[in-house]
């Protein structure tokens, strides 16, 4: 019998721990899950809902700042989930299937928001505050991880996608391969450029702050 | 291995992906290779600056939407799963191929049997078929391409099985009746609802 590990979530009667890869119980229970939602149970949808919502969500946030919005997404990828199920792949876990679901919806959303602003007559103009007059440099004020974050986006969406899921978010390396659906030597070969890049990029930035500070 | 070679690994190892001879191998160039080393420095200094990300957690935003309020809107908005229907069918190939090949032999015995045509243009000249040879064509003087110099072909009748030329010139005159003609209308309102 199946036991409540959070007494928050009433609708969810099957276990909740978090996913432990290479856990051979854990695939075939979730395999049970898969199966059962497919054949219409909602509960079973809401155990693997309990299961992966805090990883989709962080990996969601690492490509999108803004909380609401990420949220909003991962709740839009879980019911993506929900209609292709009849799509995925038993023999597959399902944990890839769903993080490249996510992923892919939040490049489109950002492809979106991209294409908006390129063709809008106004673009939001964020807080409508400017720079701090009084401050040399504003970049200095931004918190640090900002500006990593800022600087990851100069990176292709292929290469930051390996980046992000490696480095930040600590998929070995065949997993991303799973969820992007290439080889580990191609993944292998991703990673090694896009931290030439994210190298690049960061050292731009360093040179760029370095030369305003001294004028 | 050259440095752009070594360049790879250095980026491989930043992130600790590095297989245990490609470490080595790495480490021997780096200790003959000032420049590489310098690189290697400068990677892990950027790596450093990535981990300042990677240990930013998201935690407190999950405090502002519970969990159970994330699956409650979720649920409510899933739409009912009917049962997946078991294909059982499978493409029988066998099938398939023998219609393809029937159709094909039933084609090239069509074409095959078809009648060769002896046809050859002929400027200024009508082709004329011939009533009772079907196969064989015969010109016909007298077309130009102008209305006037026309010369059609119409069954010559019991006569000797050929087709003789058809002058349209002398067909004869009917009149051609161009007055409007009436349409029935019963009533305004029954017009009105039809229209």
């Amino acid at each position: 019998m199946h036991t409540m590990s959070e007494p928050d979530a009433e609708n969810l009667p099957y276990d909740m721990t978090e996913p432990e890869d290479g856990d051979g119980v854990f695939a075939a229970s979730e395999a049970r899950l898969v199966n059962d939602a497919r054949n219409g149970d909602q509960q079973a949808f809401g155990s693997l809902f309990a299961r992966y919502e805090r990883r989709v969500l962080k990996v969601i946030r690492r490509f999108v700042p803004d909380a609401e919005l990420a949220l909003d997404l991962m709740q839009e990828s879980f019911l993506r989930a929900y209609e292709r199920l009849d799509q995925f792949d038993p023999s597959r876990r399902f944990g890839p299937w769903l993080f490249r679901l996510a992923v892919n919806l939040t490049y489109d959303h950002l492809r979106k928001l991209k294409r908006r602003g390129r063709w809008s007559l106004f673009s939001e103009a964020g807080d409508g505050d400017g720079p701090d007059p009084s401050s040399a440099d504003p970049r200095v004020n931004l918190d640090l991880a900002q500006e990593v974050h800022t600087v990851l986006e100069q990176i292709p969406e292929t290469y930051r996608t390996v980046l992000v899921l490696r480095d930040l978010e600590g998929f070995c390396t065949s997993e991303v391969a799973a969820v992007t659906e290439r080889t580990e030597a191609t993944v292998r070969w991703r990673l090694a450029e896009a931290r030439k890049m994210f190298k690049e990029a960061w050292e731009r930035r360093e040179q760029c702050i370095g030369r305003e500070r001294m004028l | 291995m050259s440095c752009a070679d070594m360049r790879h690994l250095i980026h491989l190892d930043a992130g600790n992906d590095l297989h245990a001879d490609q470490e080595h191998e790495l480490a021997g160039h780096m200790e003959r290779c000032a420049e590489c080393r310098d690189y290697h420095s400068q990677m892990l200094k950027s790596m450093s600056a990535l981990n300042v990300l990677r240990d930013f957690d998201s935690a407190p935003l999950l405090t502002t939407r519970p969990r159970g309020n994330s699956w409650a809107n979720l649920a409510s908005g899933l739409p009912p799963r009917t049962r997946p229907v078991v294909c059982t069918r499978r493409f029988n190939l066998q099938v398939a191929a023998l219609s393809v090949c029937s159709l094909a032999m039933a084609v090239v015995t069509i074409v095959q049997a078809l009648p060769v045509s002896s046809y050859q243009p002929e400027v200024g000249g009508v082709p004329v078929r011939l009533a009772s040879h079907g196969e064989q064509w015969e010109h016909q003087p007298g077309f130009s391409g102008g209305m006037g110099n026309f010369s059609g072909v119409r069954p010559a009748g019991e006569s000797d099985g050929r087709i003789e030329p058809f002058d349209f010139r002398n067909l004869p005159e009917t009149p051609v009746n161009l007055s409007p003609v009436p349409l029935p209308v019963s009533s305004d309102s029954e017009a009105a609802q039809s229209f």
